[in-house]
């Protein structure tokens, strides 16, 4: 079914909504949650959150790219999960690999005064991915929204995975560069 | 700042951008197409030079060769990456992970399951790692049980609109955009009766909704609104005049100021004026008049809070219009207007041990009908507010066995379906337009109301569907309550008398 006809079916409030969209795409918001949570049980019940979170949120949203609004509702729930199911001790898996690779945009100072509000930073890194040439924008999205491995980045674009980590590598400088010119950092 | 906090900022990317970055591109082909003509720049010059002193004869012959050689090797290359492009294109479009597989694994998971063999272990591998929701006991898993699992990823077609005699079909294409990756390119509307075409009308880079098409006696209303990839565009809404022949006679933007416009109905007041009611930048409901050029003659409007308008129909002399946000569980209000626009009552339609959710609702004989779902109120609702007492029962029995027996205990599905069954109630609820207060009209144990129509014959129509069947899964926090209804309709007169009760044969699934 075409994504339009979907989210159709939510605004109609249609029970036929989320059976629809999880034939569709359960198998890819399974796989978006995955990279994020290790336990397949958590992942399946954050799944099924997705579902539910689409379906309060649709209406009054209609999106008009229904794939990626799902994969960021289930990248938010997910990295929800995580956090609070690694509150306590450090995480494994791909997500802290990712995190502690983001960590190196930042400032040393572990304490860094939090001058501007969380939106001014997705502002900036939103005009930042933006700006990207398209190879460097998407191997940056793979690995750090979809948090892929560099093997499966260098599957997916035919590049060695040696060059995907150059790429990320010197996105993540870039990354650091703008963001001290914008002050945040 | 914390590593966090930028995580989540990565995480408010545009769609647009995602949207790209599952399109695949081989951008290492890209990379030797830039850096091979070098190395081929000298190879050539070196060869030409050598081919400078040799005859004529033998210059065709190894040119010949080298053509032949090079084509069917750029053939095989070719294909191979053809190949493994849809291979990948696949495995996303499914959701497939290609996590530890070969590039030769893919190809051959992509073939045994395109060629609906599922003979290889890979792609019982690949498909129990990724399809959800299903469990398999054996270790190793026959090919039709994997076809079985597989065989979920088939679509379902959706029912077309419909209203009166006619039966319209709302579709749209798509195209490469730009962007890099598909974008509308048109909506199409067909307006059908006893399975002939009778017009098609199209609207470019328009985004009509499927019950975005409504009769009237001037032709026929069409709206839905501008195509947006990102989340970052406007909103427009669309309103449009379709002639019986299928010509587009005119098509009007709704400019009242908003950054997101939407269109939630559109009805005929009679009098060759149309009402539109409208939701703009979430908050504010929106309520203009048109006459049958598309000329606006008034508009009104009022800020409600964030609801959507879930129905929208004529009541008197006025409109009655339903407002819902489901987050809230607000699934029974309604506010009646005046011609105008402007607001003379809101409620919240509520019994004393009951809530209700209307589904829809219809003006008939001079009254509003509304169909509706009621359930007793629920003593912790956490977010379940019409299934909290189920779920309760159950997990109170799976403890209860635990304790007495050391094991879970599943519930049997007849007695869940019971249990559902005596917690919904259709009904249908009857609003007079002197008060506006709605009232029971009729009632039917064990169902949930559904649709409401005027048949061809005049009569009113309400479907209701009978829960006959219901299964729980403790495996899901959210949905863990479904099962299938058997699709009754009651046919009442213009008096408001049951005519007729009849079994249409019909199943529909439902989830909660």
């Amino acid at each position: 079914m075409e994504d339009h006809a979907i989210v159709e079916l939510y605004w109609q409030r249609s029970e036929r909504a989320v059976p629809e969209t999880v034939q569709k795409y359960g198998a890819y918001c399974l796989a978006v949650v995955k990279r994020i949570l290790q336990n397949k049980e958590n992942a399946d019940e954050c799944v099924n959150d997705v579902w539910l979170s689409a379906w309060n949120a649709i209406p009054p949203e209609r999106p008009a790219l229904l794939r990626p609004y799902l994969a960021k509702i289930a990248r938010n729930l997910a990295f929800d999960r995580y956090r609070s199911e690694n509150a306590e001790k450090r995480g494994g898996g791909e997500t802290a690999l990712v995190l502690d690779e983001l960590a190196e945009c930042l400032a040393d100072r572990a304490d860094t005064e939090k001058a501007f509000e969380a939106a001014e930073l997705g502002r900036v890194v939103r005009a930042f991915i933006r700006e990207l040439p398209e190879r460097e924008g998407n191997v940056f999205l793979r690995r750090y929204f979809f948090n892929e491995s560099a093997a499966e980045i260098a599957r997916r674009y035919g590049l060695s995975e040696a060059n995907v980590r150059v790429l990320l590598s010197r996105t993540r400088r870039k990354l650091k560069a703008r963001l001290t010119e914008e002050e945040l950092i | 700042m914390t590593k966090e906090e930028l995580y989540r900022a990565i995480g408010t990317t545009e769609e647009d951008l995602l949207e790209r970055s599952e399109t695949r591109n081989e951008y290492g082909e890209t990379e030797r197409e830039t850096a091979e003509p070098r190395w081929e720049d000298a190879a050539i010059q070196r060869a030409r030079g050598r081919a400078r002193r040799m005859p004529s004869v033998w210059r065709i012959a190894i040119a010949a060769c080298l053509v032949f050689v090079l084509g069917v090797g750029g053939a095989v290359y070719a294909n191979d990456v053809r190949e493994y492009r849809t291979a990948m294109a696949f495995f996303d479009e499914n959701g497939l992970s290609t996590e530890g597989l070969s590039r030769a694994d893919i190809k051959s998971v992509y073939r045994d399951i395109t060629t609906a063999r599922f003979t290889n272990e890979k792609t019982a591998e690949v498909i129990l790692n990724t399809v959800p929701g299903l469990e398999i006991a054996q270790k190793e898993p026959t090919p039709d049980e994997i076809e079985a699992i597989w065989n979920r990823n088939i679509w379902a077609v959706p029912l077309p609109a419909s209203a009166g005699g006619m039966t319209y079909r709302v579709e749209q294409t798509e195209r490469m955009g730009d962007q890099g990756f598909t974008v509308l390119d048109k909506s199409i509307v067909t307006c059908i009766k006893d399975g002939e075409e009778v017009w098609t009308a199209e609207y470019p880079d328009l985004l009509v909704f499927s019950d975005g098409v409504v009769p009237t006696a001037d032709g026929t209303a069409v709206y839905g609104q501008s195509y947006r990839w990102s989340s970052q565009q406007p909103v427009i809404a669309y309103l449009s005049r379709v002639g019986d022949d299928g010509t587009v006679l005119w098509t009007k933007r709704l400019d009242h100021g908003f950054e997101q416009e939407t269109i939630y109905g559109v009805v005929d007041n009679g009098d060759g004026t149309w009402a539109v009611i409208s939701r703009g930048d979430v908050r504010t409901l929106c309520l203009s008049q048109y006459d049958i050029d598309g000329k606006e003659l008034s508009v009104r409007k009022t800020e409600t809070g964030i609801y959507g308008i879930w129905n929208f129909t004529r009541f008197g002399d006025g409109y009655l219009a339903q407002l819902g946000n489901s987050s809230t569980g607000t699934t029974a209000r309604i506010v009646k207007l005046d011609r105008e626009g402007n607001i003379l009552d809101d409620f919240s339609y509520e019994g004393d041990d009951c809530f209700y959710t209307i589904t829809d609702m219809i003006e008939y004989g001079g009254r509003v009908y509304l169909s509706t779902h009621a359930v007793p109120k629920q003593t912790d609702e956490g977010g379940r507010h019409e299934i909290a007492n189920v779920l309760d029962y159950v997990m109170e029995r799976m403890e209860e066995s635990r304790n007495e027996n050391g094991s879970g205990y599943d519930v049997p599905n007849d007695e869940l379906t019971r249990l559902v069954r005596d917690n919904y109630t259709a009904v249908l609820l009857l609003v007079e337009p002197e008060d506006g207060e709605p009232e029971t009209f009729y009632a039917v144990k064990g169902s949930l109301g559904a649709d409401l129509n005027v048949n061809d014959g005049g009569e009113l129509v309400w479907d209701v569907q009978s829960v006959t069947s219901t299964f729980f899964s403790p495996m899901t926090s959210s949905f863990t309550i479904g099962g299938m209804c058997e699709v009754y309709r009651y046919a009442f007169d213009a008096r408001g008398r049951l005519v007729r009760e009849q079994d249409t044969g019909e199943t529909v699934p439902y989830r909660r």
